[in-house]
């Protein structure tokens, strides 16, 4: 069940964003430092859905005073919150190859890979950042 | 548990129907147009308390990211089950009692 809270414990919209902003950082980082290692470019994967949760967290916030502290929760949101579908698939597909770094400890991963799985938190981005934006400043 | 089924029997006992005829279509569209997916198994709801759900396990006989971004934008198009992809290598992690799904 989606707690609807505007505790000052909670992250804001904006904390969320910066979250996003540096999860993407930190996977660029280790790739480009340590892009032969295959433990490091899972983990860099794994970054890339955790911005993709910020980003969608962050609109949440911003558009619908709406705070999602599980996984399970966000079958709700795409659900009650329609104009989101278009980023759905991405964030699947970015939650499926997290999964599959952590739980089936896939070591496949290639910095080629982990530009193909940036490209679609770029497209969960691309799809919300302007709508949060535009609610964080009252629109 | 039924693993090793012949070809030939049905894809499900008509008395515990685990996908509707709309989701199995889609995901045996999935099968035959994707290359590079080993089979599909499903958990029934039976077997998933407490989720009302039935689950998909996509079994990947390669990895390819790019594959999979594909399979993940299909199987979005089903609103009531969830859904893991699996490497080939983690195939053992699959419940036993989810069943494979026939092609036809």
């Amino acid at each position: 069940m989606p707690l609807n809270v505007s505790s000052s414990t909670e992250p804001s919209s904006r904390a969320h964003l910066d979250g996003a902003d540096a999860n993407v950082a930190f996977g660029d980082m280790l790739v480009t430092s340590q892009g032969t290692d295959a433990v490091a470019v899972g983990w860099a994967v794994v970054a890339m859905f955790y911005a993709a949760i910020h980003e969608t967290r962050a609109y949440l916030v911003a558009k619908h005073g709406r705070r999602v502290v599980a996984h399970e929760d966000m079958r709700g949101v795409w659900n009650d919150h329609p104009e989101m579908g278009a980023a759905r698939a991405p964030y699947m597909d970015l939650k499926q190859q997290s999964e599959s770094v952590r739980y089936y400890l896939n070591r496949a991963f290639t910095p080629a890979d982990f530009a193909h799985v940036k490209g679609r938190y770029q497209r969960v981005r691309s799809l919300l950042r302007p709508k949060t934006e535009r609610a964080q400043q009252g629109g | 548990m039924q693993t090793n089924r012949p070809l030939s029997e049905p894809v499900f006992s008509t008395a515990t129907p685990m996908l509707s005829r709309g989701s199995l279509d889609i995901v045996r569209a999935i099968l035959r147009e994707i290359e590079g997916l080993a089979e599909v198994r499903v958990l029934p709801v039976r077997d998933r308390a407490p989720s009302n759900r039935p689950k998909l396990f996509v079994v990947l006989a390669t990895h390819d990211v790019r594959r999979d971004s594909r399979v993940v934008e299909r199987l979005c198009q089903l609103p009531d089950i969830d859904f893991d992809l699996v490497p080939q290598s983690a195939r053992h992690m699959i419940p036993d009692a989810a069943e494979r799904i026939q092609l036809d």
